[in-house]
């Protein structure tokens, strides 16, 4: 028996409206905050001897994790987290009931990158969390370390939420004779730049639906080109060698001299 | 892996695999901290020749079910149609409320799933597990999460065609009201 191909390799398989559905659920939708209250509430439920055995365990030496800079800094998540939004304190206002009960001794490092990199300025030593003093806003606001930039933060990190309306994308250069050509071409420069991001972000079969849905939208589209490199691409890191190869030929001969053909060329170099 | 490691790694895979499982927004950050909880607490046994995520998703699973036995003492806290994690580059307002509603429009499909049919779709079409990890994780025959498969799209494909004309109607009175 073999499975049946998933709905999101399955070009045309998909009405429009379904297709955008399953697209909205492959989105990535981690609220920020929620990374780190969930382990601040870890922090306090989870004694520190038990977690001093998984680490010893694992055999990794991530006691290093476990620093004194590190316990600093969980002991500023109060503060840190006091300073993001009403969100993120109603979700350890939430939290608090366990680490009432649990014996708070010893916090857990800040799992991420951030934690691995050097503190940019000394945080003051603080006890640890209380249920009061995570709930309660900060008399100071304490600066967020920067965390280094994947594609997208990993670790939501002290920055503001932004709870306002959105900021509204920069005006595009390109000047279009009527308003409806424009607003087509911010639309499917949107899809595509979903796309784009999705795809750098490790998520190629949601890329494709992305770009399969732009294709729907836009079937001329000015952004075809972008459109087909980025499907490659996508094809390419799913492992979909032959389909990845097929396409990159076509788009090769047919647009020999585009700028994303470079792209199509990797995309014929590493398949057999 | 350490503990600290598989948090910071997955936390983005059990989150989403636990929203995508039918666990209401206001639950997620329990649900999530009890998953962890369970991890912290087994992976010393973890055998590392399973799949990690695989391992990761049963638990989540377990913790989803046990949630939703345990609904009615859910706590009224979150707003459910929160648009916070929803904001992307590039989003402008109504881009944003038009992908919320997809969201939303897509979760109310897979609500009308069962249990058994849900958890098989978003393992496969949204987690991308095979079907034999998929038979692993939940302890089923293969031809059980083929045919779990298949009548979980027969269901999605009714309930996007339900959802999808009722908020196309929505939108129709919307603009006849304006």
């Amino acid at each position: 028996m073999t499975d049946p191909k998933r709905w999101s390799e399955e070009n045309g398989e998909l009405g429009e409206g379904e297709l955008r559905l399953l697209r909205a659920g492959l989105e990535p939708r981690v609220p920020r905050g929620a990374k780190r209250a969930v382990w601040v509430a870890l922090a306090a439920q989870l004694p520190s001897a038990v977690a001093a055995a998984t680490t010893a365990a694992a055999g990794t030496g991530a006691a290093s994790a476990l620093t004194g800079a590190s316990l600093v800094k969980v002991a500023g998540i109060g503060l840190l987290l006091g300073a993001t939004t009403m969100t993120a304190v109603t979700v350890v206002e939430r939290h608090a009931a366990p680490s009432r009960t649990a014996e708070p001794s010893k916090a857990l490092a800040i799992p991420s990158s951030q934690a691995r990199t050097p503190s940019p300025a000394p945080i003051p030593v603080a006890p640890a969390p209380s249920a009061q003093s995570l709930a309660a806003p900060p008399a100071v606001a304490s600066v967020a370390p920067a965390s280094p930039e994947r594609t997208r933060a990993p670790v939501d990190s002290a920055e503001p939420v932004r709870t306002a309306a959105p900021t509204l994308p920069a005006p595009s250069v390109a000047t279009f004779p009527d308003e409806t050509a424009r607003s087509q071409h911010d639309a499917e420069s949107r899809q595509v730049a979903t796309a784009r991001s999705l795809l750098r972000s490790g998520q190629p079969r949601a890329a494709l639906l992305a770009l399969e849905e732009a294709r729907r939208d836009f079937p001329n589209g000015e952004l075809s080109q972008e459109r087909e490199a980025l499907a490659i691409e996508s094809l390419r890191v799913l492992g979909r060698s032959a389909e990845a190869r097929r396409r990159a030929e076509a788009f090769l001969a047919r647009y020999p001299a585009s700028p994303h053909a470079a792209l199509a060329r990797k995309a014929l170099q590493a398949t057999p | 892996m350490t503990f600290d490691e598989l948090y910071d790694r997955h936390f983005d895979f059990v989150w989403k695999s636990l929203r995508r499982l039918g666990v209401p927004v206001a639950d997620l950050q329990d649900v999530a901290q009890e998953v962890f909880v369970v991890v912290h607490r087994r992976l010393p046994d973890f055998e590392a020749r399973a799949k990690l995520t695989t391992w990761l998703f049963r638990i989540c699973l377990h913790a989803a079910r046990d949630r939703s036995r345990r609904a009615h003492v859910r706590r009224e806290v979150a707003d459910g149609k929160t648009t916070e994690g929803l904001v992307a580059e590039g989003d402008d307002a109504e881009r944003l409320l038009e992908r919320r509603d997809d969201v939303a429009l897509f979760e109310s499909v897979l609500d009308g799933m069962t249990h058994d049919q849900r958890a098989v779709f978003v393992m496969f079409e949204l987690s991308d597990m095979t079907g034999e990890e998929i038979a692993t994780t939940l302890e089923i025959p293969l031809a059980t999460v083929y045919s779990r498969l298949r009548l979980a799209r027969e269901a999605f494909r009714r309930g996007a065609t339900r959802v999808l004309a009722r908020s196309g109607q929505a939108v129709l009175r919307r603009e006849g009201a304006e």
